[in-house]
């Protein structure tokens, strides 16, 4: 028995004969928030969608506290929480309405106070019909929905996709409120660095379905960084420098991003080549683009060309 | 408590098509009942020379006021059972709500058979009880001559369990992922044979036989498929 609460060994999934998730190997301890980032289409909702057991995978498997996804029984399903991506819920439904089918399938779990203390928080009525509401305000039912039923594994599907920056702020606050549940694990997909970085404690990055990172947030804020080089001639040997994943060049100049490379191997590559270096500060913002960026990009958009 | 919730939600769902249905059935059958003095059988094609004396005799198909009513019986009967399962099996693709119905703790045989369940009870809420009035209606309230057999209730049964047939073809059309123009058609192009197939046996017992099967052929894969089908 182990620790893990999910677990996806070399899980892979083909739409036809399109890759949309290669090999995945994950694993997500108990008590974890586990981010889940990549860029659209980059494979998050397939990968969330195969370990809930709702698509097949081509190969590999997905585990659920020890349990196949493809066949996870009624009882493990109640401990587990979906926050579907953009939030769709049953259109015609008022909240009451959507508070009693929910309460039905967790009558045990149910936690009816927290769920109007969740409506007032978001002001919202639970006569308002779910067609009436903003997707933000959906976003809020169906996270009060999620957490009222006390998940111990809450999964959640780009949850912050189209919402504004304050509906987003409220929506990680009740996140939180979850989090502070001993022995709560959360797995959740995003593209907003932003919203991971407030609540992760580990991230994996996949990009075009393979997995690229799996480590702590600060390991990867760690592991990508960006040097500005100026070169005495305009020939640059960007080919040689360690553990590039994108460049712009200009003449003399170069700008390099770097991954898992020493700093100290960057600046023997500098000084072999008579180059000036310093280091540029990046946001993790920045990180994340240049990683899962197209590797070695070196053409510029039209917006981009030097005049 | 949880398939009490579901199917109050498939019944909530079908219920505007189930009372459209019933609506159209009352007033027109009605109003054919009242203005309609002639009397006709569903089963005309059955009324050639050389059989019209065995089918006179026959339990099922003798002449009245009430089965009048049959042809706009059968034609809200498809209409009805093409609409339910467009809501209960195509609706959810289009609003995305498969995942948020499926994730929870219930198996998916569980929801099939809560949305047949919802679909059957559709019905007989609406066009079942609605051409029981219009039979008990011709037996005890109008003066018809001669009155409308009991049989006369079964054939509109039949009628309404074609329907059903309807239903089944356009769920597992529904649920079927393949193109359109290819597997997707096939419950379609059954449904024309099952009709014909189920009209054609001179007895009831037959009749019924025959749709019964018809379901079954299609309830079975329409069970694998939402049971196997990706969402």
């Amino acid at each position: 028995m182990n620790d893990f609460v999910l677990q996806t060994f070399q899980l892979t999934k083909y739409y036809h004969k399109t890759p949309a998730l290669d090999h995945l190997n994950l694993c997500v301890p108990k008590g974890c928030v586990y981010g889940l980032l990549g860029r659209n289409g980059s494979g998050k909702t397939t990968a969330i969608k195969l370990i809930l057991g709702l698509l097949a995978p081509t190969a590999g498997r997905a585990e659920v506290v020890g349990h196949p996804s493809d066949n996870l029984p009624p009882s493990l399903r109640s401990r587990i929480g979906y926050i579907t991506e953009g939030h769709h819920l049953e259109r015609w439904m008022t909240i009451r309405e959507l508070e009693h089918f929910q309460k039905a399938f967790y009558p045990d779990q149910w936690d009816r106070r927290f769920f109007a203390e969740m409506l007032d928080y978001f002001e919202l009525s639970p006569k308002r019909k779910i067609k009436t509401l903003s997707n933000g305000q959906r976003a809020q039912v169906n996270l009060a929905l999620t957490l009222a039923a006390n998940p111990e594994l809450l999964i959640m599907d780009d949850p912050t996709l189209g919402l504004d920056a304050a509906v987003c702020r409220q929506f990680l606050e009740g996140m939180v409120h979850l989090i502070q549940k001993e022995g709560r694990t959360i797995l959740f997909s995003s593209h907003i660095l932003s919203d991971v970085e407030r609540v992760a404690d580990r991230i994996a990055v996949i990009d075009k379905g393979v997995l690229r990172a799996d480590c702590t947030l600060e390991e990867f804020r760690m592991q990508i960084r960006k040097y500005l080089f100026e070169f005495p001639q305009p020939n640059i040997p960007v080919d040689t420098l360690p553990g590039l994943i994108h460049s712009k060049q200009n003449q003399q100049m170069l700008e390099a991003t770097v991954v898992k490379t020493p700093e100290e191997a960057i600046y023997e590559w500098a000084r072999r080549h008579q180059a000036a270096v310093e280091p540029v500060p990046m946001s993790i913002e920045d990180q994340f683009i240049e990683f899962t960026g197209p590797k070695q990009a070196q053409k510029l958009f039209s917006w981009e060309m030097p005049v | 408590m949880k398939y009490l919730a579901l199917l109050r939600k498939e019944i909530r769902e079908c219920l505007p098509w189930v009372l459209l249905a019933a609506g159209i059935l009352f007033v027109f059958g009605f109003q054919m009942l009242l203005n309609n003095p002639i009397q006709s059988i569903i089963f005309p094609y059955h009324l050639d020379d050389q059989a019209n004396e065995t089918i006179e005799s026959a339990y099922l198909f003798r002449p009245s006021t009430v089965a009048s009513v049959g042809s706009i019986l059968l034609f809200i009967s498809l209409c009805l059972g093409a609409a339910l399962s467009i809501r209960q099996f195509w609706f959810p693709s289009f609003t995305r709500t498969w995942a948020f119905l499926l994730h929870r703790n219930i198996t998916r045989t569980a929801v099939f058979l809560v949305k047949i369940t919802a679909a059957v009870l559709g019905f007989v809420l609406s066009i079942l009880s609605i051409w029981t009035l219009l039979f008990l209606y011709s037996v005890f309230a109008a003066d018809y001559s001669p009155p409308p057999m009991p049989h006369v209730w079964l054939e509109g049964l039949f009628l309404i369990s074609q329907g059903l047939v309807v239903y089944f073809a356009s769920s597992l059309s529904s649920v079927l992922t393949a193109k359109w123009y290819t597997t997707r058609l096939f419950p379609v192009i059954f449904v024309f044979m099952s009709l014909y197939f189920c009209f054609y046996p001179k007895t009831p017992a037959l009749n019924f036989l025959c749709t019964g099967l018809s379901m079954l052929i299609l309830a079975l894969p329409l069970w694998q498929e939402f049971r196997n089908r990706q969402f």
